[in-house]
């Protein structure tokens, strides 16, 4: 597996020494050097797939809730030659919740994600195809690129982006900043993201040889991938 | 970094902006993004008998500070308890949940458990979140629990002491409490058992609670239907366990043997002629404290000697007799024979024939 990466990791993040017992009080506000504790980051319980379609027929603009009708394909597996597999369109909690469980990731650092880059959550940016096609901004750099992808006959995108009602939607064309047809899409920004995510966790703490190999999932190729971002404070 | 997840949040995204973004999305939708520990914090508000018996109700009370900005919702906060060991068997004095926390505000918890064991205890806070318990066990309490004192105000006794098979015997005593709490119990007994394992318990009462000082009185009355020996004591039973209070007494019930006396054999002749009917009337007691059933009460007859043929004048039975209770009979038979006859009492029991030939008479049919 390739890694495409948004950017170089580049921001200076400040030294904070925060020394916590149980029973005492603690951080109260935004820690940049501890966003996230692994225990949350990793809870791949704190939601079910019904409960993360709740959670999103609650936002009533939702841009995929069960409610307004969005489903996309499910990830089912993954192989280093054949890339991410795919099979029948689910709802939008099945994807995250069936990527999270693959990848032990929380669907909830999936979910707020979603709604850092595209808003898709809550809807409030609109639902246009192109916030679809890169709803994660999953290979999307900040050094920009704009592709053109179709799908169908002739097209070079695996599955629809995403389907609405039960229609296919197609890619809109010659916008998208992803940069290449395997990462366009709904279900595939998701996969691509919780494997990233997972993998940055691992390596950042040294886990070179973690990989996912279970069932239909065969990330074999993963201890070969190259990393290049942050370690944790113990390793660096 | 301070935590991989973190790491991996600026590789994928390497602003601080952005990341600051999913801060402030995944706090305002889900809660806390670090672990709970780090702020809730715990202060205990009340701290149970460190001494306490079993049978007594503790108290554990704690509050919870939401020092986040964000209010946490817990799926549910409780008092873990542990017997033995901070991994030993489960003995939480409760939970309850969920609970959301507002920022900067602190919320009062209190737990309770009626104690049904001895030994060491572990007591303290905890929170589930996020299907993961959060342990508060260094506010924890460490109690030691002993065995209730109730001592006998009065002491366990049977009555009464000799004890006949099919005897009603009654088993009592009185319980005070003293210790300075309520105690609980489910029953409070006295089993009684025949050869070390055949129940005739006396009486049990419960469930109930004694209050400091005050006494529980057991009284019951079981009829002891077999001879052999019987023990019996006083037990505690509570969180299915029973607990022997004082010591384990003991009779040994005795077969029952016919114990009759009799009196007033009399006849309404002496001197009978062939043909005539004669009645004698006697009286028969039973002399023991139970009651007892005999085959038949009668009059032998003999003619000519005491072993002569038989001349019985007459039989009835099955009698029962009740303890100490005095029977009159009047039996009544023809005189067909001349000569003499020698009468007197017989008592039928098991097969057996008691004779009081000592009370017997001498009738002399004269013609």
């Amino acid at each position: 597996m390739k890694i495409i990466m948004r950017g170089v990791f580049a921001t200076v993040v400040g030294i904070f020494i925060a020394s916590f017992a149980l029973g005492q009080v603690g951080a109260a506000s935004f820690n940049q050097n501890d966003i996230i504790d692994d225990p949350i980051f990793d809870n791949t319980n704190a939601m079910t797939a019904p409960a993360i379609d709740n959670f999103l027929n609650s936002l009533p603009n939702s841009c995929i809730s069960p409610n307004n009708g969005f489903t996309s394909t499910d990830p089912i597996g993954y192989t280093p030659s054949g890339g991410f597999t795919y099979g029948s369109p689910v709802t939008a909690g099945q994807v995250l919740s069936d990527a999270a469980q693959t990848y032990g990731l929380n669907p909830q650092v999936l979910l707020a994600t979603l709604q850092k880059e595209e808003s898709l959550v809550s809807g409030s940016a609109g639902c246009s195809a192109s916030r679809y096609a890169t709803a994660l901004g999953y290979g999307c750099p900040d050094s920009g690129g704009s592709y053109s992808y179709s799908y169908g006959s002739g097209g070079n995108l695996l599955t629809p982006i995403y389907y609405s009602h039960g229609t296919p939607i197609n890619a809109p064309s010659g916008t998208i900043c992803v940069n290449t047809a395997a990462k366009v899409g709904f279900s595939e920004q998701v996969i691509h993201a919780a494997w990233l995510l997972k993998f940055g966790e691992q390596r950042s703490e040294g886990n070179v040889g973690w990989a996912v190999i279970k069932g239909n999932w065969d990330n074999s190729d993963d201890p070969q991938s190259c990393y290049a971002g942050p370690m944790i404070r113990a390793l660096s | 970094m301070d935590t991989g997840a973190t790491a991996a949040l600026y590789w994928y995204t390497p602003h601080f902006n952005g990341n600051q973004n999913f801060y402030n999305i995944f706090t305002n939708w889900f809660g806390p993004t670090t672990s709970l520990l780090s702020g809730v914090s715990v202060a205990i508000t009340q701290q149970p008998d460190l001494t306490p018996a079993r049978g007594e109700t503790v108290t554990y009370g704690f509050s919870l500070t939401n020092s986040f900005t964000v209010p946490v919702t817990l799926d549910g906060i409780g008092a873990v308890g542990r017997l033995g060991a901070l991994n030993g068997a489960n003995r939480d004095l409760g939970w309850q949940g969920p609970v959301t926390l507002q920022p900067n505000t602190t919320q009062s918890f209190t737990f309770t458990r009626t104690l049904q064991d001895t030994g060491t205890m572990y007591i303290w806070p905890a929170a589930l979140y996020h299907g993961a318990y959060a342990q508060y066990n260094n506010w924890g309490s460490t109690i030691v629990i002993h065995g209730p004192n109730l001592s006998f105000s009065q002491p366990l006794t049977a009555s009464p002491t000799t004890v006949y098979a099919g005897q009603d015997v009654t088993f009592s005593a009185v319980l005070t409490n003293n210790e300075s709490h309520a105690i609980s119990y489910d029953a409070i007994g006295i089993p009684v058992r025949f050869y070390g394992s055949y129940s005739y318990d006396a009486v049990w009462i419960g469930p109930g609670v004694i209050q400091p000082g005050a006494q529980v009185t057991l009284s019951g009355v079981r009829t002891i239907d077999k001879p052999g020996p019987f023990t019996y004591w006083v037990s505690d039973y509570y969180g299915g366990a029973y607990t022997t209070l004082g010591s384990v007494s003991g009779f040994n019930s005795l077969q029952v043997s016919p114990n009759f006396s009799v009196s007033g054999l009399n006849f309404s002749t002496t001197s009978p002629v062939e043909g005539q009917s004669l009645s004698a009337a006697f009286t028969v007691t039973n002399n023991l404290p139970v009651g007892i059933d005999v085959g038949a009460v009668g009059i032998v007859g003999r003619l000519g000697t005491f072993s002569g043929p038989n001349r019985d004048l007459n039989w009835q039975g099955p009698v029962h007799f009740n303890a100490g209770e005095t029977k009159s009979f009047t039996e009544t038979g023809t005189i067909t024979e001349t000569g003499t006859h020698y009468y007197w009492i017989g008592i039928l029991y098991q097969g057996a024939y008691t004779q009081y030939n000592n009370w017997g008479s001498t009738i002399v049919v004269s013609h």
